[in-house]
């Protein structure tokens, strides 16, 4: 039997990231169910004018999540004795002075890193430098340290996938179209050094010295680089793809103790810090408001599920593979999933949230919209048809507004009236068209998730991990997915939670 | 920007968008109106109203390829203002291609076949670009890995439609992604391809479709690899050749799950047939091996010598040698990437290849002549701006006689873009000697020969002209043979020409054709017992370097004259009012005496009496000029109407064939008369066709209805008894009405085993049928995902048989998929697991569920790795329903799952144990 809150009692943890959506619920969980922690460091990056210490307290300090623990005295104290490290792991040594680092020397004995850039398609520089530098520099500091290491990774890293995705796969030498396990086609050293190449072509191609102001042109550049590269090995997009070369550079490192946890598009909240937590428009945020907006035609495999995990599990899961790594009992990879044990669907869920939005329309519909009463479903599209579709709607919409500025002008010379209610005519088609425009976009970015792949996660080894807990350690550290009630939690917890953190809208009740 | 614009563009841009307001008012019958439209009359004027605005922004936007702003302009010169403007905002390409990489891989110096090359490249760099493929405005790049893969998957697709090794398949595909694949695909496959080229223009769809029908019937092909936009052609293809069995698109044959590798080939075997465009009579395939094409390209790459850093660039069709082998497979084999453009974006916009040169830092391009001439004329100047052509360092010029005037007008256009005259390369080759014959050494200014053309004309000797004379000719240097080749020039005795003495080019070496495909006696007429293959082409050697004058049945005999109608063509090829290009001197007979005449044919728009009678006494005055008499007889034709080899030539035979049967027609038929005549003459065999068709398609329609119905009853009659038995029954039905066959190997290992769980792999989208057909009535299936894939009735027929079925839950939560196994396993069942992953995934890619292992591994039962496998049984007339296919399914010795600890491992290892068979 392994005692969790023994091993944060005895261990000093340093936390990267702390300040992203995850990181925050991964303290406030810490604080609000262990305590008496022995020593937890924070790693933080100086930004705008603002210390890391006044970053601690205005970012992390004020959020909601830590709010909602803070009533316990506990935890309060707790959070208090969180000591925050000035740094930046895109840094060589993280960023951390001279003093700093051989003050922590054997206070550390694990490192969780979770700060990373998820965006999709970023300059792929950027996302070089936080997702493949920022873990070799991890990497170091641990060594340094004499620390163990816990890398958050993503689900996603296998890139397409068609059906189950084993937690055995090799890490060293993957690609996603690698046709076996011998196949030694990929080598994440060679790839990193071409990679940085090509960069450093763009940049003196462009005539630009690392430090000056980058332009539009360049970054883009470095995006269609990245998407590119990417595209090319088989992964979905350059944050899937850097993501995996920053496991493999940590999968090649033989004298620190590590282990990966890999959680799938984390998702609102499910019970704690409460339920419906939710921060940032980086997950499935856009797609459910397009949902319970009204969208009807989607381009969906039906039988692919959606694989999202609530944030709070993923925080619990990463502190059980804490505490196993802590006791050196962990596996090297841990799929934090929802699919194997319990999927929702895409056709379902696209239906289930259909009916929301209809339900919402019925009980708002202060607006005379006789449509709506119509027979409405889900309509499923394949992405050819999807953008056709779209195409078709920008040409009718710009036919039509050119057709309006044309009469619009006939009037003017003419003399006589209604110019100006042509002209927000006009500027009404205009914004449909953006908003078509926008849509077909958010869609796009999606497809590899929702077309292209089906992926299901097997995440057998935090089972075990669980099982593997003391039974207070368990109901502390809950990992349950297969209790999740999908239903409930898509329209109570994500889309309300959605509506009331990141679109700032008043929750409806 | 619009400052420095050349008056010119404006003007045109203002021609055509005032084209375009004619168009209009002429369609409405307001022809009057239309004649008046100038540059600044207002709209109004013209009575063109809002409804109209659209659609001519539509036309002008569509005719000049720009985006109109939606504010709107009252006369059509603020719209050629607005396209200016438009013009200079123009947002850059979306794709962009990665620049060539200094970081060579090794030449594959040991590789003996083409699928060498490709499986070398693509194990030792799977992620490195080969090709960059541009369309209008977006691009794709296409991996070694990726061209493998995909290649693979289409040899899969072909074995399953039962291709034989050394059977011919044509590829009628555009310059696209697809071709390459399907290049790969049949060589993999073991078959030949033959590159086809696809209908470009609708008003030659009659002569094309004859012409491809010769070609097909000639290569004897099996399987046409077509695209769907032109099933018309299809229809007629697959009803007039014989020996065709499928017209099949590169969609379909991807959809089959079977992947095949590389296999063993010979170096002798057969590479590919290159038809020759077939400027003559019937067309012949050139038929290359593997070694031949190895051998040439070894040629080309010491010729120009291919260094790292180096991209090609072409806009050559595929089907082409020069495109094919001298471009694509070049690159390919020395593992530099190639920028492809398509033909016709290029003939649309030459300014494309150029900046497809500057955008991939290309190094090494080919094209014929007039794709030089054609950039020089056709570019406008704003197009070139900030263009950068320094790294061009060849630019072969080959395919068709070699103009002096073209040569210098471009070097000289493109001097201020960095492009060096050094580069320009111009060479002689041909389809028999696989492609490049002789080429001259690089980084050398062209050399040109000036010649009399009194001795030329008269006794085939090439003296050299005084410097200044008018009359002179220019013939370009071509080189020297390329490594492994020989070349000579003989006269009518075949006797080896003295120097500067035109005769007979022979040539001989290794990458000599093999011969024409299926056409020995035109093989014997040119390739002689000592291993000379005659060219067909005339030339002369001066200074070890050979200099090519013309094709042996070109020249203008006339009044005991030999003369190059080159001259002649050119001119008036380039005349006003004549489409460029399509002019055409021959000497032929008299339709009705006999008498050799001298002819001239030329394509024109013009309508009028008055314009065909200016031209054609322009015609008579320039061909009298340039050959001392004038032509007997002038023909002005429509365009389109002249008969043209795949890359754009006149056919010049035909032509004087049709001209000496007087069948010389000056309009073309309009294209729909032409289909309806093609449909006419194969009436009988399109119906026939048709009914087939309809017929499979019935019969099909019906196997469904009828296999679902029986899979219903059997689902029905097992719910309602409890007992698998109607299920075996009824599997074994459907497989029977599917035409499936199955055999089962490796049974007796589970004789007295009370309980096992077999891990199979998925092949073929009936394997769970099979199973529960074929297995005793113990077998159970452990979860849903067995079933992905199959009909939703026959998925319901074996539901009962997936473990838990009642619980009614998609896929079981992991604990309790563990417990249902282990209840199965004590009631003595077979439990069998297939992956999680799409249908006829190769085995490494197979994912299982750990619970099965573990619950093995829990009850001490055995694990039985089991492989299965289905193909094609064999051959199949014409019919892909009735498409016999056959399931191997082998149980092979168990594994002992409590003796090896760790489950993951016991995982790996079955999966070894199923990949060994397919290995």
């Amino acid at each position: 039997m392994l005692s969790a809150r023994e091993s944060f009692r005895r261990h000093g943890i340093l936390l990267t990231g702390a300040n992203g959506f995850l990181g925050k619920v991964i303290l406030a969980l810490l604080a609000g169910r262990f305590p008496d922690f022995g020593q937890l460091y924070v790693l933080l990056r100086p930004k705008r004018r603002l210390s890391p210490e006044e970053r601690f307290e205005k970012e992390v300090l004020a959020s909601p999540p830590i709010q909602a623990i803070l009533d316990d005295k506990a935890a309060r104290q707790a959070i208090g004795r969180v000591r925050v490290l000035a740094g930046d792991v895109g840094q060589p040594g993280c960023g951390l002075d001279e003093e700093t680092l051989p003050a922590l020397a054997g206070q550390v004995d694990l490192i969780i890193h979770c700060a990373g850039l998820v965006d999709f398609y970023p300059p792929v520089d950027e996302s070089f430098q936080s997702n493949v530098d920022g873990v070799e520099h991890v990497l170091d500091l641990a060594r340094a340290l004499g620390a163990k290491l816990l890398h958050v990774s993503t689900c996603f890293v296998c890139g397409e996938a068609d059906g189950l995705v084993e937690e055995s796969e090799p890490i060293l030498g993957f690609y996603p179209r690698r046709k076996g396990p011998n196949d030694l086609g990929f080598r994440h050293d060679r790839e990193i050094r071409y990679m940085r190449e090509r960069i450093r072509e763009a940049y003196a191609a462009a005539g630009v010295n690392g430090s000056a102001r980058r332009p539009r042109e360049l970054a883009q550049r470095l995006s269609d680089l990245g998407a590119q590269r990417a595209a090319q090995w088989g992964w979905t997009n350059t944050y899937t793809y850097t993501k995996s070369l920053g496991e493999q550079i940590i999968a090649g490192a033989d004298d620190v103790e590590w282990a990966i946890v890999r959680p799938a598009i984390v998702e609102a909240a499910l019970e704690f810090p409460f339920p419906g937590w939710v921060e940032g428009g980086r997950t499935a945020a856009p797609l459910v408001m397009m949902a319970v907006a009204g969208l009807r035609h989607w381009s969906i495999r039906e039988d692919a599920p959606m694989e999202v995990i609530p944030v709070d599990l993923v925080a619990s899961g990463i502190l059980i593979v804490a505490a196993l790594l802590l006791n050196g009992r962990a596996e090297r990879v841990y799929h934090l999933s929802t699919a194997d044990v319990n999927p929702i669907y895409f056709g379902p869920l696209v239906r289930m949230l259909h009916r929301e939005y209809r339900r919402q329309a019925a009980v708002n519909g202060a607006r005379f919209r006789p449509w709506r009463w119509l027979p409405a479903g889900v309509r499923v599209l394949s992405p050819e048809q999807a953008s056709a579709r779209g195409r078709r709607q920008q040409q009718v919409l710009n036919r039509l507004q050119s057709l309006v500025n044309g009469l619009r002008k006939k009037l003017q010379a003419a003399g006589l009236p209604g110019e100006q209610a042509l002209r927000n005519l006009s500027a009404r088609l205009r914004s449909a068209g953006l908003r078509i425009m926008i849509r077909d976009q958010a869609l796009e970015l999606y497809r590899p998730f929702m077309y292209d792949n089906r992926f299901i996660f097997e995440a057998e080894n935090i089972r075990t991990a669980w099982a593997m807990l003391g039974e207070e350690d368990r109901r502390l550290l809950p990992w349950n997915p297969e209790k999740i009630d999908w239903r409930r939690y898509w329209i109570h917890n994500e889309v309300e939670g959605v509506r009331r953190w990141v679109q700032n809208e008043p929750g409806r009740k | 920007m619009a400052a420095t614009l050349a008056p010119l563009e404006r003007a045109e841009i203002e021609n055509q968008v005032l084209e375009v307001v004619r168009e209009l008012l002429r369609r409405r019958g307001q022809a009057r109106l239309a004649e008046a439209v100038r540059p600044d009359s207002t709209f109004e004027e013209l009575g063109i109203g809002s409804l109209d605005f659209v659609e001519l922004m539509a036309r002008i936007e569509e005719r000049l390829e720009v985006r109109l702003p939606d504010e709107l302009a009252d006369t059509p010169a603020a719209w050629v203002n607005a396209i200016l403007e438009e013009a200079e905002l123009k947002p850059r390409k979306l794709y962009r291609i990665t620049p060539p990489r200094e970081d060579a891989l090794p030449e594959p110096v040991a590789a003996r076949t083409l699928i060498d090359v490709l499986v070398q490249h693509a194990e030792a760099d799977p992620g490195r670009l080969q090709i960059h493929l541009l369309s209008e405005d977006s691009g794709e790049g296409i991996t070694y890995g990726r061209l493998y893969e995909e290649a693979s998957a289409i040899a899969g697709g072909l074995a399953d439609l039962g291709l034989r090794r050394n059977e011919t398949v044509a590829i009628m595909l555009p310059s696209s992604a697809e071709f390459f694949f399907a290049f790969f695909g049949v060589l993999l496959a073991g078959g030949i391809p033959v590159p086809a080229y696809p209908p470009t223009r609708l008003e030659r769809i009659e002569d094309y479709v004859r012409r491809q029908i010769l070609v097909l019937r000639s290569a004897a092909v099996r399987f046409l690899i077509s695209f769907e936009r032109i099933r018309a052609v299809n229809e007629l293809l697959r009803v007039s050749v014989p020996s065709l069995i499928e017209v099949t698109t590169v969609a379909e044959l991807r959809g089959s799950r079977v992947r095949l590798g590389a296999g063993s080939v010979k170096p002798a075997t057969t590479a590919l047939l290159q038809y020759t465009s077939g400027s003559t009579g019937v067309p012949k395939g050139v038929v290359l091996s593997h070694e031949n094409v190895l051998e040439n390209l070894r040629g080309i790459g010491a010729a120009v010598e291919v260094r790292p850093g180096d991209a090609v660039v072409t806009w050559l069709p595929l089907y082409s040698d020069l495109g094919l082998i001298g471009c694509w497979l070049l690159s390919l084999y020395y593992a530099i990437p190639i920028t492809v453009i398509s033909p016709l974006d290029f003939l649309k916009q030459p300014e494309r290849w150029l900046w497809a040169v500057h955008e991939s830092r290309g190094t090494l391009s080919a094209a014929p002549n007039f794709a030089y001439d054609l950039c020089t004329r056709r570019i406008p100047a704003y197009q070139l701006e900030g263009i950068d052509l320094s790294s061009w360092r060849v630019a072969v010029n080959a395919g068709e006689p070699v103009l002096a005037l073209t040569m210098e007008r471009f070097a000289e256009r493109f001097r201020p873009f960095g492009f060096r005259a050094e580069a320009l390369l111009p060479c002689y080759g041909l389809a028999e000697s696989t492609v490049a014959l002789t080429m001259p050494p690089i980084e050398r200014l062209p050399v040109r020969d000036w010649i009399r053309r009194e001795p030329f004309e008269k006794h085939g000797l090439a003296e050299r002209a005084r410097p200044g004379d008018p009359a002179a000719l220019c013939f370009y240097s071509c080189g020297r043979p390329i490594q492994g080749q020989q070349i000579r020039v003989v006269d009518e005795n075949d006797r080896d020409c003295p120097e500067r003495v035109v005769g007979r080019l022979l040539f001989r070496g290794r990458t000599t054709m093999q011969g024409y495909y299926r056409n020995p006696e035109a093989t014997a007429a040119a390739v002689r017992a000592d291993g000379w293959v005659e060219t067909g082409d005339f030339g002369y050697i001066a200074g070890g370097e050979f200099y090519f004058t013309g094709r042996i049945r070109d020249p203008i005999v006339k009044a005991g004259r030999s003369m190059s109608p080159l001259d002649v063509e050119a001119t008036i090829g380039s005349m006003p009012g004549i489409e460029p290009g399509a002019a055409v001197a021959f000497s032929a007979a008299d339709p009705l005496t006999g008498a050799e005449r001298l002819v001239v044919a030329a394509e024109t728009r013009a309508t009028t009496q008055e314009e065909f009678r200016r031209l054609e006494a322009e015609i008579v005055r320039e061909v009298d000029y340039l050959l001392g008499m004038p032509p007997d007889e002038v023909f002005l034709v429509e365009p389109d109407v002249l008969p043209r080899t795949s890359n754009g030539k006149i056919r010049r035979n035909d032509l004087r064939a049709l001209y000496e049967r007087g069948r010389l027609r000056a309009r073309g038929r309009p294209p729909w008369l032409q289909l309806v005549r093609l449909r006419w003459e194969n009436f009988g065999p399109l119906v026939a066709l048709g009914l087939r068709r309809s017929r499979v398609a019935v019969g099909m329609r019906l196997t469904r209805w009828i296999s679902a119905v029986v899979a219903v009853t059997g689902g029905a009659w097992a719910r309602l008894t409890a007992n698998p038995r109607a299920i075996r029954r009824a599997a074994r039905w459907i497989l029977r009405l599917h035409a499936q066959r199955w055999r089962l190997r490796g049974l007796e290992h589970l004789d007295g085993a009370p309980c096992a769980v077999l891990v199979a792999n998925r092949s073929g989208v009936h394997d769970p049928l099979v199973v529960a057909a074929g297995f005793p009535e113990r077998v159970r299936f452990a979860e849903r995902a067995a079933l992905n894939g199959l009909d939703r009735a026959h998925a319901w027929l074996l539901e009962p048989l997936v473990l838990g079925f009642r619980e009614n839950c998609l896929t079981p939560a992991a604990g309790a998929l563990r417990e249902r196994i282990a209840r199965a396993l004590a009631d003595n069942c077979l439990v069998v697991v297939f992956p999680d992953s799409p249908v006829g995934a190769p085995v490494a890619r197979c994912r299982y569920r750990i619970d099965a292992f573990q619950a093995a591994a829990d009850h001490s039962a055995k694990i039985y790795p089991t492989a299965v496998r289905e193909r094609a049984l064999h051959w199949h007339a014409s019919d892909r329903a009735r498409a016999r296919k056959v399931t191997m399914v082998i149980v092979r010795r168990p594994l002992e799952a409590g003796r090896i600890e760790d489950r993951f491992l016991l995982r790996e290892k079955v999966r070894e144990a199923i990949g060994e068979y397919h290995a």
